[in-house]
């Protein structure tokens, strides 16, 4: 084998070799947010079961007075009493709080309550992320 | 042997570079499905409490979100709604086809869109009040009296009916009780037939030798309409001037429901005391076609003129004490915009102002749906002088008094206890609806329409004459039980 040919070998050797750890780096990472991707998912659509269950408020006007019954003060994702806890699919904890303003003029004039609905992913109670941030409205839809 | 293996690596290094930008942009949608499906929640939310807004404000008579003709679609088009963080646009589609209000909210949030679309249909029952049919001059629970004067319509009593002077009725009188006395009649008469439920000797007591009765008379079944109704003397020769018989059965007791004293709706824009006086200059205008309003005090002297905006909506105005001495409440509107003058503690209204008597070509012009005065204070709601008002009032629970040329255009609505109409007072309206109160005429007091009372008494040279052109001016007003005329709106469907 001429000398050419044993380095240009050797050079592909070594871009095969870069590449290849180039690409596990790539895997390992697309693994990771694959499962961060779920999380994720896990926490949105956490979220917009909330908001929905929320939203059902409109309902009915004995309903309505209860949100604040059920859902005030769940606004400290610290602490334990103050929070809404969920397990997800996935197996990842996920916390809640839910913010309920009082009632004011929403839209066309109408009276109700702006909530503002924030998912949390806890790795540990040190270490809480912000996930998602939604803002509903209800109003009392029904009322006489 | 080398430069197979030289291709064989270029192969190999092409396929692991293909490998890894499939992972790489495998990564990458993952990420932006991510993100649209944060946004395509939050326009969700967007959609649903648009949504919900709309069909409280459709409800509520609100005015923001109107119901186009049959067949027609209405659009708000799409408007920013900071406090959602996005946008929303209303569609309106009115199927008289299948009798549905189709409400399509979308919502939008960066660049995802959501819709939800709720169906209503009109409701039976609840909400609306549904206007009983007022078919009669004057209704009255219990007791009433006129003892002179003139009413041209029917008359129907719940309680005992008398006429203790020389007043004509001209039309029928129907009578409830079945008791002694249900009916007396002195020099006075009814100019038509009598329909009482009354069985008992002496029912009907003619107390003057001129009491007259120029169509029949049909008593309570069963009953020997002689000893029900004695002649004054057996020398009389007969005080009705038809035919006398029974009733083939009673004729049954109506109770008719007041309607709800309308809440007062939310006022996003605050005003401080206003006050109006001074010169031509002094004049204020509001315009609230943007929204509702409040005002802890309103004064207008001076002959100066409060005018009112309201374009093509429903608008309220609300005012803790409104005092208008020598002044004009002006309204300029479009279409069906109206304007609820809603008045908290203290009304007052005086010298020759006037309410809603100014020119407005484009809009219903002295229309008296075009204000509703909803007057929620306990002191006498007093109405005197020379003032013409087109408009309808609605009183929740004060005395109402009516005096001098006082004019009005318009129906009143009356939760009080009394209402009182003097002098040369004037209600060339339409309705006098007090169905918890006694009502007094006197004087040349004077309604063209229908009174409906707890019970009446009509003294002087007072009159009622029954027309049917209230029917297209009564207000919109919640409560009652059911019937038709109900204005909300059921859901029908939402997805």
């Amino acid at each position: 084998m001429a000398t050419g040919q044993t380095l240009l070998t050797l050079a592909s050797i070594v871009l095969l070799g870069i590449i290849s750890m180039s690409i596990r780096s790539t895997y390992l990472q697309s693994v990771n947010n694959s499962v961060q991707t779920q999380y994720s998912s896990d926490a949105l659509d956490y979220g917009r079961t909330l908001s929905e269950r929320i939203q059902a408020y409109s309902s009915e006007p004995s309903l309505y007075s209860e949100l604040v019954n059920d859902f005030g003060g769940l606004n400290d994702e610290t602490d334990s009493s103050s929070r809404l806890e969920y397990i997800s699919p996935a197996g990842e904890t996920l916390y809640a709080t839910i913010e309920i303003s009082a009632e004011k003029v929403v839209l066309f004039d109408q009276m109700g309550r702006e909530v503002t609905i924030r998912v949390f992913d806890a790795k540990n109670e040190n270490d809480i992320e912000l996930i998602s941030e939604y803002v509903t409205v209800v109003v009392n839809l029904f009322e006489s | 042997m080398g430069k197979y293996a030289l291709i064989i690596v270029a192969a190999l290094i092409f396929s692991l570079l293909t490998y890894s930008y499939a992972l790489r942009n495998a990564i990458f949608q993952s990420n932006i499905r991510t993100v649209q499906s944060f946004s395509q929640n939050q326009a969700h939310n967007i959609a649903q409490s648009a949504l919900m807004a709309s069909i409280k404000d459709i409800n509520a008579g609100g005015g923001n979100i109107t119901i186009p003709a049959g067949g027609d679609t209405v659009e708000t088009g799409f408007q920013q709604w900071s406090d959602l963080h996005g946008e929303y646009n209303i569609r309106v589609f009115n199927d008289d086809v299948n009798s549905v209000i189709r409400v399509q909210s979308t919502g939008k949030f960066e660049n995802t869109e959501y819709s939800a679309t709720a169906g209503l249909v009109l409701g039976s029952g609840g909400g609306g009040f549904p206007w009983p049919a007022l078919d009669s001059a004057i209704h009255s629970d219990e007791d009433m009296s006129i003892g002179n004067g003139n009413v041209y319509g029917d008359v129907f009593s719940g309680g005992k009916f008398s006429i203790p002077g020389n007043a004509q009725v001209h039309g029928d009188v129907y009578v409830i009780p079945d008791e002694t006395g249900a009916v007396k009649i002195n020099s006075g008469g009814i100019s038509g037939s009598l329909y009482a439920n009354t069985t008992k000797t002496n029912g009907i007591q003619y107390d003057n030798w001129g009491a007259s009765i120029s169509g029949n008379l049909l008593v309570g079944p069963g009953a020997d309409p002689n000893d029900v109704a004695p002649k004054i003397s057996q020398w009389h020769p007969g005080h009705v001037g038809g035919s006398e018989g029974n009733l083939s059965e009673p004729i049954p007791p109506v109770e008719l429901e007041s309607p709800e004293f309308p809440d007062p709706p939310a006022t996003p824009i605050s005003l401080g005391a206003i006050s109006v006086s001074g010169g031509p200059s002094s004049d204020v205008t509001l315009d609230l076609s943007s929204g509702n309003a409040y005002s802890p005090s309103i004064s207008v002297g001076s002959n100066r003129s409060l005018t009112v905006i309201v374009g093509n909506k429903d608008r309220t105005l609300r005012v803790g004490n409104f005092d208008m001495s020598q002044g004009h409440l002006n309204i300029i509107q479009e279409g069906e915009g109206r304007l609820q003058l809603y008045v908290d503690d203290y009304f007052n209204i005086g010298g020759s102002s006037s309410m809603n008597n100014n020119s407005n070509p484009s809009g219903n012009e002295r229309s008296p749906l075009n204000l509703l005065i909803a007057y929620g204070g306990s002191t006498e709601f007093n109405v005197g002088g020379n003032q013409p008002i087109n408009g309808n009032i609605f009183i929740k629970d004060a005395d109402l008094q009516i005096i001098g040329s006082g004019n009005i255009d318009g129906n009143i609505i009356s939760g009080g206890d009394r209402v009182d109409i003097r002098g040369d007072g004037g209600n060339n309206s339409r309705v006098i609806y007090a169905p918890k109160a006694h009502v007094t005429m006197t004087g040349s007091g004077k309604v063209n329409g229908s009174v409906v009372a707890k019970s009446f008494e009509g003294q002087g040279n007072f009159r009622v004459t029954y027309t049917t052109e209230f029917e297209d001016t009564l207000p919109d007003l919640d409560g009652g039980s059911g019937g038709g005329g109900s204005t909300e709106y059921n859901i029908a469907f939402w997805h």
